[in-house]
């Protein structure tokens, strides 16, 4: 009985304690990854488009050679974000992926979703937020543009192009520059 | 008994955070279905995955796509089951998979690119065909074979990535007609 309460208790911590970090370790991750990437987009709504990964310029781990990566940190918290994105001209996959503060892939579009368009608009505003609908951005086209929620306020937009033997790298590039994202209240 | 038992469980809050981070950073892997050398899980990117999941998911492969886009399939091992090696040499052999395109990429133990200027980190389906084709993987070019340099790579592994895969792949992967990863000589052989 001396030991026994303490033991118990040593136990229910042992679960608690890991349970608690099991929790904490994607937050952290991305905690750590957002600013990272907002210090190299500037004003934090910006893009940043990352040179094509090379074994001498790895931040992001398993992250693949034969895509193009460019990459917007959001806070939707006081405003919506307008994400613009151009789909490949060379018929390649790409998409736009939306992860939250924890790391989930909770929403995506692909050049698949977009009907043959040759760009996308995609307006991204926290869940529960007041409603600002899609039908507030000027030409807003259902037919190739979104409305996405987000379920933190925080959290990072990637856009993947698949590039190969084949594609023309410059073309490609320039065309990636349409990756953009801005904050409505600043269009 | 009161001091005893605070003691105890401040120990235990610290010795399961430990622990945890010890796993997560350590020896835990995704886990999930297992086909041939492959192993996939079916929650990687999705946010009903659990907590282990998402946790080995944020240290191993952060900003995974889900499994409407990509279906990601790793190798640790051979079809026999023994670790890759970079002192081994491997062929990697495959034919026709249900996916609009597909790539292979190499990475050492550190989950990071090898380091070794080889240039030979990655191979497509646009290198090597629809149909039948295989890659070396090991520290050294054979021939005029395509090539995944393992040089430096350690203890390495093997991402199988599939853009927008057909039905097939997410609902019946142990279908599915993977690589296979032969192990063909290793050390001074190699």
């Amino acid at each position: 009985m001396r030991w026994l309460i303490p033991l118990l208790v040593f136990a229910t911590g042992l679960i608690l304690g890991g349970w608690a970090a099991l929790n904490a370790v994607p937050g952290v991750i991305m905690n750590k990854a957002m600013p990272r990437i907002a210090a190299t987009t500037g004003d934090g709504d910006g893009a940043y488009h990352a040179p094509r990964l090379r074994e001498d310029n790895q931040t992001i781990v398993r992250a693949s050679p034969d895509i193009l990566y460019s990459v917007c940190v959001f806070d939707v918290s006081e405003r919506p974000l307008v994400i613009e994105t151009p789909w490949p001209a060379d018929g390649n996959y790409a998409s736009v992926s939306f992860y939250d503060a924890r790391t989930n892939n909770f929403a995506v579009m692909s050049d698949r979703d977009a009907g043959g368009a040759a760009s996308s608009r995609i307006l991204l505003q926290s869940d529960g937020s007041d409603a600002v609908t899609p039908v507030t951005l000027p030409g807003y086209d259902a037919s190739h543009d979104r409305l996405v929620l987000a379920p933190t306020a925080t959290g990072l937009v990637l856009y993947r192009r698949v590039i190969d033997a084949e594609t023309d790298m410059d073309a490609v590039q320039a065309e990636r520059r349409g990756f953009v994202c801005t904050g409505l209240s600043d269009r | 008994m009161i001091v005893r038992s605070l003691l105890a469980g401040i120990a235990g809050l610290a010795c399961g955070a430990a622990l945890t981070l010890f796993l997560v950073f350590g020896p835990l892997e995704m886990g999930g279905i297992r086909v041939g050398a492959w192993q996939t899980n079916e929650h990687i990117g999705a946010s009903e995955a659990g907590p282990v999941v998402r946790a080995v998911v944020a240290r191993r492969g952060l900003l995974a796509l889900n499994r409407s886009e990509t279906v990601y399939f790793n190798a640790w091992q051979d079809d026999e089951g023994e670790p890759l090696r970079e002192t081994c040499r491997y062929r990697i052999s495959g034919a026709h998979m249900p996916t609009r395109w597909w790539s292979l990429t190499l990475y050492a133990e550190d989950n990071f690119l090898p380091v070794n200027g080889d240039e030979a980190h990655a191979v497509t389906r646009t290198d090597l065909g629809a149909d039948s084709w295989s890659v070396i993987a090991g520290p050294a070019r054979l021939e005029d074979e395509p090539w995944l340099s393992s040089r430096n790579a350690g203890h390495f592994s093997i991402t199988l990535r599939l853009y927008h895969p057909e039905d097939v792949v997410r609902d019946a992967p142990q279908t599915l007609n993977l690589p296979s990863v032969t192990r063909l000589d290793c050390g001074e052989d190699a």
